[in-house]
Parts: structure tokens; sequence; C-alpha cells
């Protein structure tokens, strides 16, 4: 039996356990303990600040522009892919944004609000940094639409 | 008589460990597998022999991680 470790955004110490079955409570059961470290190395770090974006001018059915500012925290470059929309299960920003270490930049998109009132919508921004490990970086647009 | 009931308990203790140790119809070469030190990046493998230990079929159903 092989027993596989993905170490890729998983650095550090790690105890496991793989437990092989060959019937039915604990007394069919045996555990193999897996341990070892993983030497981390340099990667990106996705930060979105403010976490929580407010979005001006928001009007009920109509596109709006949004903007949040990406800083890659890391000690390697990092490139940012998409940007999806939880509420509107839609892409809001696809590309290839590369940002080195310590680097900043904006990224612009439209959002259209479907009702007036309060509007908050969770994105999920794409990246190859270490804290995306697949599901993205969650952060907030909070506006009010007229 | 103390050091006869300490020596008894000992033979049984012993005689329960070894049958539930024979009770598993697997042998695992390895019950703690060590990685050591590794770079980040690559998907590490390491293998592990199962050795049906019994007289009869066995079957694996299922492996699980934690």
């Amino acid at each position: 039996m092989v027993i596989s470790y993905n170490t890729f955004k998983y650095p550090g110490k790690f105890d496991k356990t793989v437990t092989v079955s060959t019937g039915e409570g604990k007394a069919n059961q045996q555990t193999i303990h897996i341990v070892g470290y993983v030497e981390p190395i340099p990667m990106g770090v996705m930060e979105v600040t403010p976490r929580k974006t407010s979005v001006d001018g928001l009007v009920n059915g109509k596109a709006t522009s949004a903007k949040i500012m990406i800083k890659n925290a890391g000690d390697a470059s990092m490139t940012v892919t998409a940007i999806k929309s939880r509420k509107f299960k839609t892409t809001y920003w696809q590309g290839s944004l590369k940002l080195e270490a310590g680097q900043t930049a904006p990224v612009e998109f439209l959002v259209t609000p479907n009702k007036p009132g309060r509007f908050m919508d969770i994105i999920m921004v794409y990246s190859d940094a270490r804290n995306d490990i697949g599901k993205g970086y969650k952060a907030v647009l909070i506006g009010e639409t007229k | 008589m103390f050091k006869k009931i300490q020596l008894m308990a000992l033979v049984l203790g012993l005689l329960f460990a070894s049958s539930a140790m024979a009770a598993q119809p697997v042998s695992i070469s390895d019950m703690k597998v060590d990685f050591g030190s590794m770079t980040e990046g690559p998907v590490a493998s390491k293998t592990v022999m199962l050795t049906n230990v019994s007289k009869e079929v066995v079957t694996i159903k299922n492996v699980t991680t934690s």
C-alpha cells in the first residue's frame, strides 16, 4: 500500500493517521501513524485590504464599478486569476495579475445589484497564494443600492 | 503469594495481548511511517507492506486518513 502526502501548501510538522479496516468496529482496524516535516518554500500570500470593501453609487439593475486592493504579503510573487461572486454565482473578473512580494494592486470589476437597499456580496479571490488551497480567499463587498 | 498473583497477572496479560494481536488477519510492515524532512512541493510517497497472516481470504474494506 502506497501512502502519499501532498506537501504543496502544507508546510510545517505533520502527524496524521491512516486507518486500515478489514471489517466492522475498532477490533478490525489498524492505525498507521505518518509523521514528518515540510520545509516551506517562498510563496505569495493573499491579502485584500480592507477585507470589507465599500462600493459606492450602487443602483438597482445597473452595472457599477467596484474596486478592491489586493496585496501580496508573502515572500515570492503570486498570480491572481479570478474573482467570483458567491451571491450571484458569477465571475466578476478573470485574468492573470502578477504581484511581486510586497506589491499591492487594485482590481476593478462590475457588480449589478438586483434589489434596492443593503447590498452585500461575498467574493472569492483565486490565486496561487499560500493561503488559497483552491477555494479562494474570502472578502466582502458592501454598499447601499438605490 | 503476592508474587504468584503478580506472575499470573503477567502471564494472563501476555496471553491476552498475543491473542489480541493474532486476531488481526493483516500484518502491516510499519505502524509508524516517518517521511523525514522534505521541501514543500512534490507529493511524497512511502510504501508499507500488508500481509495476510490468516488462513482465509482477507478483504481490506476501507482505508481512511485523518
